[in-house]
């Protein structure tokens, strides 16, 4: 049984899904229970392992090794956009496109571009006439949609506690009540063994972290959108710039989990 | 209790967002003519697309100030929670029967162990036996749960100075 780390939301797909979590396929029957309870807006990471422990602490090794280097890379985002800044072209009729900014054309900066200009266009008043204008309108439009989605699930995230829960080949081992703070309540099957404590003990440090890292994305997306904002001209370019650091930071992410599922070979 | 030192406590301040959703929030602010109809340049009339596009920057900033003002609302929250950090430790025999009530498991779920440290040192510990003697097993993970629980709230500070500074970035206007 491959391991799984799922995280699910209620009433959304979880956006900005970072190292080894994935949207949660569907409700698990095992939290039927609790449903009547606490848990209507509680999210959910949950981590299926295989009962064999060598294989249980390999799935977890790689897990840690995804939050940590999904967090240098959001780390890195700050720089890497200031070196992408410093090579804006000098002039009025400055194009935000690739060559311009000499950036590869399927690198998380070209894709960045392509919002940008739809943000300048804005900014500026300027009705352009693509022909192809909701193409053209499209990439700005659905990173805008979906960080908005993302900072409406962040909210929920923040305003509630979070369950844990690590099931051994779906026997269900821990859940653990979390909430921001660190407060947290724990209840484990009264047989298991100190490994199996241990397993659910790393599983809960491994969507804590990422739970934090969700914040961290938020903050450099934000902090991100001030850097591009030099490229614009008004006082709302920060804003308009929003959509473009969220697709950016989420291409980055994107590239690295993509990157270690194959080195990794899960 | 009497002569205990008041404990400060660490404060964050967000900033309000600003209103981008005018023309241009660092324009002296003049008497606006009362329904008035801005003069909009030709090259400025309304193609469809545009009214799309402005309504989007509409709906991320005013996201944006909804956000921005929750997470202000969860920052004061959170840090009047820091002041103690609290963790429990329960065992069950069929946890899918357990339930979760008022930040308590309850049920068929047994209270092993509970911790609870507060800002200035004061800790009170429940230490879980077993026949007279300390469960070491429960005892053990209890432990390394409190630790790491310790390490998960210094990481929240962190984050929250992060966040906070990063709203101050962004809606502090270009010089």
């Amino acid at each position: 049984m491959p391991a799984t780390f799922e995280l699910s939301l209620p009433d959304s797909e979880p956006l900005g899904l970072i190292g080894p979590w994935e949207a949660a396929s569907q409700k698990p029957v095992a939290f039927d229970a609790m449903s009547a309870v606490e848990t209507s807006d509680a999210p959910v990471w949950r981590v299926n392992l295989p009962a064999d422990e060598t294989d249980a602490y390999r799935a977890l090794n790689d897990a840690e090794a995804k939050v940590i280097a999904a967090e240098s890379a959001l780390q890195e985002v700050p720089a890497r956009l200031e070196s992408f800044a410093n090579r804006q072209p000098k002039g009025e009729t400055v194009s935000f496109d690739v060559a311009s900014f000499g950036v590869g054309e399927d690198s998380p900066e070209a894709s960045m571009l392509d919002v940008l200009n739809q943000a300048r266009t804005i900014e500026q008043g300027q009705a352009v006439s693509y022909g192809i204008g909701e193409v053209a309108n499209e990439a700005w439009e659905q990173a805008k949609v979906q960080l908005e989605a993302f900072l409406g699930q962040l909210q929920k995230e923040v305003l509630n506690f979070a369950w844990v829960e690590t099931n051994l080949e779906n026997q269900l081992l821990a859940r653990t009540a979390v909430g921001w703070s660190g407060d947290s309540n724990t209840v484990w099957f009264d047989q298991a063994s100190v490994e199996q404590l241990n397993v659910h003990r790393r599983a809960l440090h491994v969507a804590v972290k990422s739970r934090a890292l969700r914040m961290q994305m938020f903050t450099t997306v934000t902090g991100g959108a001030a850097k591009l904002s030099l490229l614009l001209t008004t006082p709302a370019g920060a804003v308009l710039a929003l959509p473009a650091a969220w697709k950016y930071v989420n291409e980055i992410l994107q590239q690295v989990k993509t990157y270690q599922t194959l080195t990794q070979g899960g | 209790m009497a002569n205990k030192k008041s404990t400060q406590r660490p404060t964050a301040d967000i900033p309000a967002a600003p209103d981008f959703q005018s023309a241009d929030s660092t324009t002296p602010s003049v008497p606006a003519p009362a329904a008035s109809t801005p003069s909009v340049p030709a090259s400025d009339v309304d193609y469809g697309m545009l009214d799309s596009l402005r309504t989007g920057q509409a709906n991320v900033t005013e996201a944006m100030q909804k956000f921005v003002q929750k997470l202000g609302d969860y920052l004061s929250s959170a840090l009047d929670d820091a002041t103690s950090l609290e963790v429990r430790t329960y065992v069950s025999e069929d946890i899918n029967g357990v339930t979760y009530e008022k930040g308590q498991f309850s049920g068929n779920a047994r209270l092993r162990a509970m911790t609870r440290v507060n800002i200035d040192g004061d800790s009170l510990v429940c230490v879980p036996e077993t026949d007279g003697e300390v469960d070491t097993a429960v005892w053990q993970i209890h432990m390394d749960m409190v630790r790491q629980a310790h390490e998960s709230r210094a990481e929240l500070m962190k984050t929250i100075v992060s966040a906070a500074s990063s709203l101050t970035n962004l809606f502090t206007p270009k010089a």
